[in-house]
């Protein structure tokens, strides 16, 4: 029974958040297009599709997670035959498996574009690390919203995050060799890059991780 | 523990600026215990601990003879809960809201889900955001009962509203008992709703329960006894009697053990009984807190 109610919740949360998804994909569909004109519109089209999975990084831990809370459907989820950590588990598979669909569609398309191009094969390595800043930063808004329970921590996350994309680029680009790398026609996987995507990738697993450390130490959830 | 629907022992929470002490709660099945408390007296904790969504520091908690919070998934599969700061998601429709429940809960009863839509005059295609208070109340109050738990919980549920919404839940709320194996813990601050629909009452305040008994012992024991004092005669101190307001001659004396014989004791005296009067339980419940809080700050003071 409680696999099945993990699995409803979170079939709620899809349909009660399906118009803004839905308009994110089709914005996401608008960005792949553009990519594939190449030129001033690929440019475009890269921005709106660092846009879309930035915008979607942020709408659903608010919608389904702050919102919740904050418009009092939290008693009502929870007078379910559910436990704390189960309705965390809901949560997170629904943020999750829905960021990574778009994000990964945008992402393949946005690299995949760049790869067919043949002249910016330098251009992947430093886009896939810029690719995993916004999924990320949406771990990290979304730890944030489920385990400290406040719209202001969520909101100084979101903030914080949006404001550390520049300096990811400017530290990025820091390192000696990244900048000539990026002008070249082939992807060099080198020492720098390799170490921001395991920084990524850490603290993405370690955000979700401490999530579920975090509920399972918590004795009031409402 | 089998007939007990709820058992709380020793339990205690502890906040910066409330703690919850001591709390024994028992629940037989089949009856409605009216939870009655001033605001900020810890019902709200005390039906969260029930609900397994704060832990207790001290105590055990059994809600249909399942530990909680340990095994509160379990439990919550035939318990109806409905508080005052609960919210239905605005942007759909109660009958979104009656599939949604109806998925989760097999108990769900579509026959009388549309009798209560009926009695309730709600409209299942609307959305939540354009329903009133009282009717978003009794929206909740009908995806509750509809899934015909064995224990509901319910916290406050009439506050806020108009006397004929508040006659229809307290109506239903009485014919739900027609099952008696169906048990409902009732808290709320309006002592008229819980008069008439609870069988027992518990009264909490300051966090500590401070009494609680079948409603007609409440009604039975408690009376106030208007007397007359001659000239040179002061009241004796009896047992039962909790407090004593006098002016001039005349004094009121408030017992929470009415007994005949107190009145022939005070006439015994010389003292004039001029009346004793049944107290309401709202009456009841003011006299209850300030004696205990009286008896506090005795205990604190000695």
């Amino acid at each position: 029974m409680t696999q099945t109610l993990v699995w409803r919740l979170i079939a709620k949360d899809v349909y009660l958040t399906r118009k803004g998804l839905g308009l994110l994909f089709l914005a996401g569909c608008l960005a792949v297009g553009l990519l594939q004109r190449g030129g001033p519109a690929g440019l475009v089209g890269i921005t709106t599709a660092l846009i879309v999975v930035i915008l979607l990084g942020i709408v659903l831990p608010m919608q389904t997670v702050v919102n919740e809370r904050k418009k009092q459907n939290l008693p009502f989820v929870m007078s379910l035959p559910i436990s704390p950590l189960e309705y965390t588990a809901a949560k997170l598979a629904m943020n999750l498996s829905v960021y990574v669909v778009l994000w990964l569609a945008v992402t393949i398309a946005v690299v995949g574009t760049i790869a067919r191009a043949g002249t910016f094969g330098g251009m992947i390595p430093i886009m896939t690390v810029a690719a995993l800043v916004p999924m990320m930063t949406f771990a990290l808004l979304l730890a944030v919203s489920i385990v400290m329970e406040s719209e202001a921590w969520a909101i100084g996350t979101m903030g914080a995050s949006n404001v550390s994309y520049s300096f990811w680029w400017y530290f990025l680009l820091q390192f000696p060799g990244v900048r000539a790398d990026m002008a070249g026609p082939v992807a060099i996987w080198s020492g720098p890059i390799r170490a921001m995507l395991a920084v990524e990738s850490a603290v993405i697993v370690l955000a979700l991780g401490l999530t579920f450390f975090f509920q399972s130490r918590k004795t009031d959830f409402i | 523990m089998s007939g007990l629907a709820v058992h709380m022992e020793g339990v205690g929470k502890d906040y910066r600026f409330f703690s919850l002490r001591d709390v024994h709660l028992e629940i037989p099945e089949g009856h409605i215990v009216g939870f009655i408390g001033p605001n900020g007296a810890g019902k709200s904790t005390t039906i969260r601990i029930l609900m397994g969504l704060v832990h207790q520091d001290r105590g055990h908690v059994t809600v249909l003879g399942h530990p909680m919070p340990a095994e509160q998934a379990a439990a919550k599969r035939d318990v109806g809960f409905a508080s005052e700061d609960m919210r239905l998601y605005d942007s759909v429709t109660l009958d979104w809201h009656m599939r949604f429940i109806r998925s989760i809960f097999p108990t769900w009863d579509e026959t009388y889900a549309q009798t209560l839509l009926k009695r309730f005059d709600l409209r299942r295609d609307q959305r939540i955001k354009g329903l009133s208070h009282g009717q978003r109340v009794k929206a909740t109050l009908l995806l509750v009962l509809a899934r015909r738990p064995r224990l509901l919980i319910l916290d406050e549920p009439t506050t806020g509203l108009d006397p004929v919404a508040r006659h229809e839940v307290l109506r239903e709320l009485s014919e739900v008992m027609g099952d008696d194996r169906r048990s409902i813990l009732f808290s709320s601050h309006n002592t008229q709703d819980v008069e008439q629909i609870s069988d027992q009452i518990t009264f909490i305040d300051r966090g500590r329960i401070i009494d609680s008994r079948d409603k007609e012992t409440f009604l039975d024991r408690w009376r106030r006894i208007r007397v007359e004092l001659p000239s040179g005669i002061q009241l004796p101190s009896l047992s039962g009697v909790i407090d004593v307001k006098q002016t001039g001659r005349l004094a009121v004396a408030t017992t929470n053990a009415y007994d005949p014989r107190l009145a022939s004791a005070y006439e015994s005296a010389g003292i004039r009984v001029h009346n004793i009067e049944s107290m309401t339980l709202e009456e009841i419940f003011v006299a209850n807190v300030q004696h205990s809080r009286e008896g506090i700050q005795e205990g604190i003071e000695a």
